[in-house]
């Protein structure tokens, strides 16, 4: 089987991926306006450093790896260390330049500008 | 042997409790029928989940089908984690996209709660929007505490919307031992 493979492929790579966190995908809400797309979503317990952007051909892999410290045994657990993983397809406006993001209280702020050439403009109809 | 030093401690007795007292009925929202009786039926499976889910909770389980969250003013349940040390317990709460002042904390009798309200931000409002996954609105969580929680010095902190509470454990005073003399006759 294919995740077969991958677990074995996994553990030769080396020693930074531990151990198989089950992969959740985060809660997104995406807003759009004349200038960006705006995606928002929820990543509690993701330090900033542990958050990866990819934008490749018009794909964008957002993820991004919860750890936590707990003392002694778990007695009760309904969220624990999860992968947060989602593909999101990204439209040929955006400029892939312009994207920046901020991250705050677990909750990442995702602006994806549209480029110049995707606003929306009016054209000015000029007397003959 | 007692059965009940098995079972682990029930942090969410006080929780259900609060989920399965009777609802205030509002006027405007009509539950279920007209007239404001519940469906036998719907009634039968509520009793029957209630009994599974009483059952299970002193074995860790979680709870299963919940029809408190069908309903339109159910408060949000951030999910939690438990975990307990010989010197103090761990609880941490997801609450992303919150601001610390928004979360409040607060011990009594006994009973945690944690409650808050997960906000909107405003700028969003006249955007077009292509889909809200993320919920808002009021949250709460109640536990109640463990006699051997040293309920004076619970710290909480709020870092990247997780929300970690410590819960310091005190000795409890021994309980009594009389030794009972065995005389040969």
């Amino acid at each position: 089987m294919s995740t077969n493979t991958d677990l074995v492929a996994q553990k030769d790579q080396g020693k930074n991926i531990s151990k198989q966190l089950p992969v959740i995908a985060p809660e997104v809400d995406v807003f759009e306006n004349d200038q960006e797309i705006l995606l928002q979503a929820d990543m509690p317990g993701v330090l900033k450093e542990d958050i990866v952007i990819n934008i490749d051909n018009g794909k964008m892999v957002l993820s991004g790896i919860r750890r936590l410290e707990s003392v002694g045994a778990d007695t009760w657990k309904e969220f624990g260390e999860v992968e947060f993983r989602r593909n999101f397809s990204v439209p040929q406006s955006i400029d892939t330049n312009q994207v920046n993001a901020e991250f705050k209280d677990g909750q990442l702020c995702l602006h994806l500008p549209k480029s110049e050439a995707a606003k929306p403009r009016q054209i000015e109809i000029k007397a003959g | 042997m007692e059965l009940k030093k098995l079972a682990p401690w029930n942090w969410f007795k006080k929780e259900e409790e609060h989920a399965h007292a009777v609802p205030v009925q509002h006027a405007e929202k009509p539950q279920g029928v007209p007239g404001g009786h519940t469906p036998p039926m719907l009634q039968l499976h509520r009793d029957i989940d209630n009994l599974f889910g009483q059952f299970f909770a002193g074995w860790g389980m979680p709870r299963l089908g919940n029809w408190e969250g069908l309903s339109t003013d159910a408060l949000l349940k951030p999910k939690v984690d438990l975990s307990g040390a010989d010197n103090q317990y761990q609880l941490t709460v997801e609450i992303p996209g919150v601001e610390e002042k928004d979360i409040s904390v607060d011990v009594r009798q006994n009973t945690m709660t944690i409650r808050g309200e997960k906000r909107q931000e405003k700028e969003e409002k006249e955007k077009n929007h292509y889909r809200i996954e993320r919920s808002y609105g009021a949250f709460q969580r109640i536990l109640s505490l463990p006699e051997d929680v040293d309920q004076d010095s619970i710290k909480a902190a709020f870092k990247n919307g997780v929300l970690t509470i410590t819960m310091p454990r005190k000795a409890l005073p021994a309980s009594e031992v009389k030794q009972v003399a065995i005389t040969s006759e």
